[in-house]
């Protein structure tokens, strides 16, 4: 008997029943329902933002804040679709296009307005604010999505956890546009965004390797 | 089984029976994932031999998508071909293994006749012979008496006495001049004098 025959034998032989995944789109809905509870919860309890009223009158506000949450919603389904082998890796491009448009919102927000900002506004509180909600927003997300996606146990591990960071990092960021103030300077941006980054940066370094995947 | 007939020529595979074996294998069916197994390992040496691998890798490569697709199987969804997903996997095993033999061998470097150090007399016998050149030459560098005395007790293995009644010397004069041979040759070829 051939080695293969023998491990056949033996992988059939101990073969246990097994739970099918359901299909991304459901399970992407499920993320994406979550997340949008978990922002309405935050936003109950710690309250809209002060200028809320001011800057709803703003569509480039709304721009930003609709394409943060639907980058974090593409994102999703991207990261669990790709995380099966059988799906096609173009999936990755999904969150691509309103990717762009949120970037593209604050930087044109932090060019048109960054001398705005006094000398010794208070950026670090406003920046412990940020930090806190963009902590309470990822890091129950991104163990939700980490559960996820690890039980999918993805081929392409790489893809799939920037995927999941750049989700993560939407959602997070669609709550801290809802609570706190942001003003568009170009140090506030690079505040604000640095835990996004690190969020993206930690599923995408960190997570491929803990992803329990059978790749490389 | 007949699904298996045309495979290992690389037509279509049987995608239907296929994915019907594997949903009655995520029920825990071992006998229809057996038969799934069976009928898929042919078809992946196909694949493998046209990945590039050769053809001592193909039976590791195949053991190792089994390996894989027995992980992944809650993963296939029956509602859709089964052909895909494999291949999918197939491909990606493959392309890992191609990636892994081809790192190897850009970090190592075949051992030629130079590289032989190992304890086996037979395996050195470049650096051997290169020593007892510098030996021999050694040797005739020395004086005629201690070149004698340590020919015939070192290289002839004679004993001091039929040393003595070879040369005509005594057996004091044959084990003084061994003793200062020996120093005379540490100091050439480069070892302690004292």
């Amino acid at each position: 008997m051939s080695g293969t025959d023998e491990l056949i034998q033996r992988l059939s032989g101990e073969l246990q029943p097994v739970k099918r995944l359901a299909p991304p789109l459901w399970r992407a809905a499920r993320l994406i329902i979550g997340a949008t509870i978990l922002i309405a919860v935050l936003v109950t309890i710690r309250g809209l933002r002060e200028d809320f009223a001011k800057m709803s009158a703003d569509p480039a506000y709304w721009v930003q804040l609709s394409s943060a949450w639907v980058m974090g919603a593409t994102a999703t389904l991207a990261a669990l679709n790709i995380s099966l082998p059988d799906r096609s890796r173009f999936w990755m491009l999904l969150p691509l296009p309103v990717a762009c448009l949120w970037a593209t919102g604050f930087v044109y927000g932090c060019l048109g307005d960054w001398v705005d900002v006094p000398f010794g506004a208070p950026i670090m509180h406003d920046s412990a604010s940020c930090l806190l909600t963009i902590t309470l927003t990822g890091v129950p997300l991104a163990l939700a999505l980490w559960m996820m996606l690890r039980r999918a146990k993805p081929l392409d591990a790489k893809g799939t956890a920037w995927m999941g960071g750049i989700a993560i990092a939407g959602f997070a960021d669609t709550a801290h546009l809802l609570i706190n103030m942001v003003e568009a300077s170009l140090l506030i941006l690079i505040i604000n965004m640095t835990p996004a980054t690190i969020i993206v940066l930690l599923l995408g370094m960190v997570g491929r390797r803990r992803l329990g995947a059978v790749g490389g | 089984m007949t699904s298996t007939e045309g495979v290992e020529g690389g037509s279509i595979p049987p995608d239907a029976d296929w994915s019907r074996l594997m949903m009655r294998a995520q029920d825990g069916d071992g006998r229809a994932y057996g038969s799934l197994m069976h009928a898929i390992s042919p078809y992946l040496r196909h694949l493998a031999r046209r990945t590039g691998l050769m053809p001592g890798d193909v039976e590791d490569a195949v053991q190792d998508v089994l390996l894989t697709i027995h992980t992944v199987r809650h993963t296939y969804d029956p509602a859709r071909p089964f052909a895909p997903w494999l291949v999918a996997i197939a491909r990606n095993r493959f392309i890992d293994r191609l990636r892994r033999l081809s790192r190897l061998a850009r970090r190592e470097t075949g051992l030629s006749e130079a590289h032989e150090t190992v304890a086996a007399a037979e395996t050195n016998h470049v650096e051997r012979d290169s020593e007892a050149r510098r030996l021999h030459a050694a040797i005739q560098e020395l004086p005629p008496a201690q070149r004698q005395a340590i020919e015939m007790t070192r290289l002839q293995e004679l004993s001091l006495k039929e040393a003595s009644a070879k040369s005509g010397q005594s057996e004091t004069a044959i084990k003084v001049s061994v003793h200062r041979a020996v120093k005379r040759l540490r100091r050439i070829l480069g070892g302690d004098a004292s």
